[in-house]
């Protein structure tokens, strides 16, 4: 019944769907893109055996530098395994976009979890060697031997490394000191990634955290996990991308009122008639709301579907390659599902009462 | 006061109407003035009058889809008021027939039988055989999934026929139901609910301004200005 009055005007449910999906697409490519970055941040860090990060505070996405000896002190607290300090920048190398560069102190654990797939790691921590992840291989369309500029200096390349992780393979990693040097930025890093002792339970790691922060000054110390979620900045990009969608979403929300109201005027006569023939008004309510969020889980459908399509497409894009992999996962999916069901039954409401209300008599003297 | 009821003991009262009006427009038109009138169970009655007098208010009243301005009716006699059910009077103890047919366009003729018995308790199966039967009966049962825009006025009409009758129904309230159609197909019209009648005796009351269709009928109530101005009934059997 409520499928009949969809499809009469074809063409206008079209359109209608289409707008709800819009924002619907929105929502999945643009959260979806932000929690993957969430994402792919995290399982960087857990490849590197990462559990707990401290970094420089900074006002940017990327932290603030800090003196490579903190290194040392955070080590030194009971509850860590070990310490390791990377300098961690993005850098436009050679002719293409930004890519990360990480320097990696020789003798830390940030080695460990890069697996060669071609060629070799560097030999020692001064040979003027980089490694490539294979899909910053690819961008840059280099293999083993050959040379590559970053900033000031030349290096070779000896290796290809899988590293477990869509940040790590998009990056190239080089010792410490060499990156350093090359950027002009000696002794300094901005993340110290911390392995916990096996026993430390996810609450002592927290409070780790809090004695860290209070007790060195200028650092902060985040879960792996939450890294990114506890950034200032990544805070508002993803409260923007929800905002952006949202806005997107609300044009779906003018949209399938029209349909309704437009549907329900038009119908005034088979209104009048149904509720002449004896429908209770809880019926005729029913069909409109049916009908309201029919258009709206119409919308979702097709708006998932193209928003992962987006998102697929953004992922390949020469951009945002090897940077993130984005992320829709059950959450997201089932509150759009929640957000599409809201706009239908928020948009059924009033058209339904305005069709419950249709008085027969005037209905029906046409 | 109208007469009671028992004015015409043999046969029960279907409805006790008593000085009956509607304004519209604030009290600026009078559609109906006054109407007093009593219909026996198994009237074949036909209301007769100029455009504009007020027929098809009082149908409607009757129907429950307009609410009087004053005075009050009684169906079978429960004051027609307030605490009526009048969907489930609507749904079960009437059936309407218009001038303009309101078939719903997008549904077949089949679908639009089973329209108002999809307000009731009954399974999908009881309804198809109804709807069938129904259809069979008016003629039409060659037709039954066609659109309504493939039909033509005839047998458009015979369909909303079919659907009033759907829920078995003990009085059928009949607008114009000859209106659109030419002499022909309304004769046709006119003998189906004689037959309708005569068959199953249920109440029929024809609103109509065309003395031929009157003529089909038993008892002639004539109207002007909003009000009853003659009452004949013909043949003198009285039934
Ligand atoms: N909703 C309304 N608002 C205002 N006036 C109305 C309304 N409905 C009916 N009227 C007026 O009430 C009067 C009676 O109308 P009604 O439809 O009952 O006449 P009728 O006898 O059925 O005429 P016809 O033979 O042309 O159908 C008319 O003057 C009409 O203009
Ligand atoms: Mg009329």
């Amino acid at each position: 019944m409520a499928l009949r009055g969809l499809l009469r005007r074809p063409l206008r449910t079209f359109f209608t769907a289409a707008g709800v999906a819009t924002g619907i697409a929105a929502i999945i490519a643009i959260v979806g893109l932000s929690s993957g970055m969430e994402k792919s941040w995290a399982r960087g860090l857990k490849a590197r055996g990462t559990d707990v990060v401290v970094s420089g505070k900074g006002s940017g996405i990327m932290p603030g530098l800090i003196d490579m000896n903190l290194t040392g002190r955070i080590a030194a607290y009971a509850e860590c395994e070990r310490a390791t300090g990377v300098l961690w920048q993005q850098l436009s190398i050679e002719d293409s976009s930004m890519i990360v560069v990480s320097g990696r102190e020789w003798s830390g654990f940030g080695w460990n979890n890069l697996k060669v797939t071609g060629g070799r790691l560097p030999q020692n921590g001064e040979e003027q060697a980089v490694v490539l992840g294979i899909t910053a291989a690819e961008m840059l369309g280099k293999k083993p031997g050959d040379k590559i500029q970053i900033e000031l200096e030349e290096f070779t390349v000896v290796g290809i490394v899988d590293g477990g992780a869509v940040v790590e393979n998009g990056s190239i990693t080089l010792a410490l000191p060499l990156l350093q040097k090359a950027v002009g930025y000696p002794g300094k890093i901005n993340f110290v990634n911390v392995q916990l002792k096996p026993m430390v339970t996810e609450t002592a790691a927290r409070a780790l955290c809090r004695r860290i922060e209070s007790e060195v000054p200028g650092l902060r110390a985040t879960l792996a996990s939450e890294t990114l979620a506890s950034n200032r900045s990544f805070r508002m990009i993803r409260a923007g991308s929800w905002a952006t969608s949202l806005l997107a979403i609300t044009a779906g929300i003018f949209g399938v009122l029209n349909t309704m109201l437009m549907s329900v005027f038009e119908r005034t006569q088979e209104l009048g008639l149904l509720s002449a023939l004896g429908w209770r008004r809880r019926q005729i309510v029913f069909m409109v709301m049916v009908e309201s969020i029919a258009l709206a889980l119409a919308g979702y459908v097709c708006g998932v579907v193209s928003g992962l399509g987006m998102l697929t497409g953004l992922a390949r894009s020469p951009m945002l390659k090897g940077v993130l992999e984005p992320y829709v996962g059950p959450e997201l999916l089932l509150t759009s599902l929640g957000i599409a069901l809201l706009v239908g039954l928020a948009c059924g409401i009033y058209p339904a009462w305005k069709a419950a209300n249709t008085s027969p008599g005037v209905a029906l003297r046409a | 006061m109208t007469l009671p009821c028992s004015s015409s003991p043999s046969r029960g009262c279907v409805y006790q109407i008593e000085d009956l009006a509607k304004d519209y427009d604030g009290g600026r038109i009078q559609a109906l003035r006054s109407v007093n009138l009593t219909i026996h169970e198994g009237d074949f009655v036909s209301i007769l009058g100029r455009s504009g007098c007020g027929k098809s208010t009082l149908l409607q009243m009757l129907g429950t889809l307009e609410e009087p301005s004053r005075g009050s009716f009684s169906y079978r006699g429960s004051a027609v008021d307030g605490n009526f059910d009048s969907c489930a009077y609507r749904s079960r103890d009437i059936g309407f027939i218009f001038q303009s047919f309101h078939l719903l366009p997008t549904f077949t003729a089949l679908e639009n039988v089973l329209m108002p018995m999809l307000a009731t308790r009954t399974t999908q199966r009881e309804r198809m055989g109804r709807a069938t039967e129904l259809l069979h009966a008016v003629g039409l049962g060659e037709r039954l999934n066609h659109m309504p825009s493939k039909l033509s006025g005839g047998e458009r009409q015979r369909v909303a026929i079919a659907r009033s009758l759907a829920n078995q129904p003990r009085v059928l309230l009949a607008d114009e139901p000859t209106g659109n159609l030419d002499s022909e197909s309304g004769n046709d019209v006119m003998e189906l609910l004689s037959r309708i009648h005569r068959e199953q005796g249920l109440t029929v009351l024809v609103v109509t301004h065309d003395p031929v269709v009157a003529a089909f009928t038993r008892r002639e109530i004539r109207m002007k200005d909003g009000m009853v101005v003659s009452d004949t009934v013909r043949g003198g059997s009285g039934l």
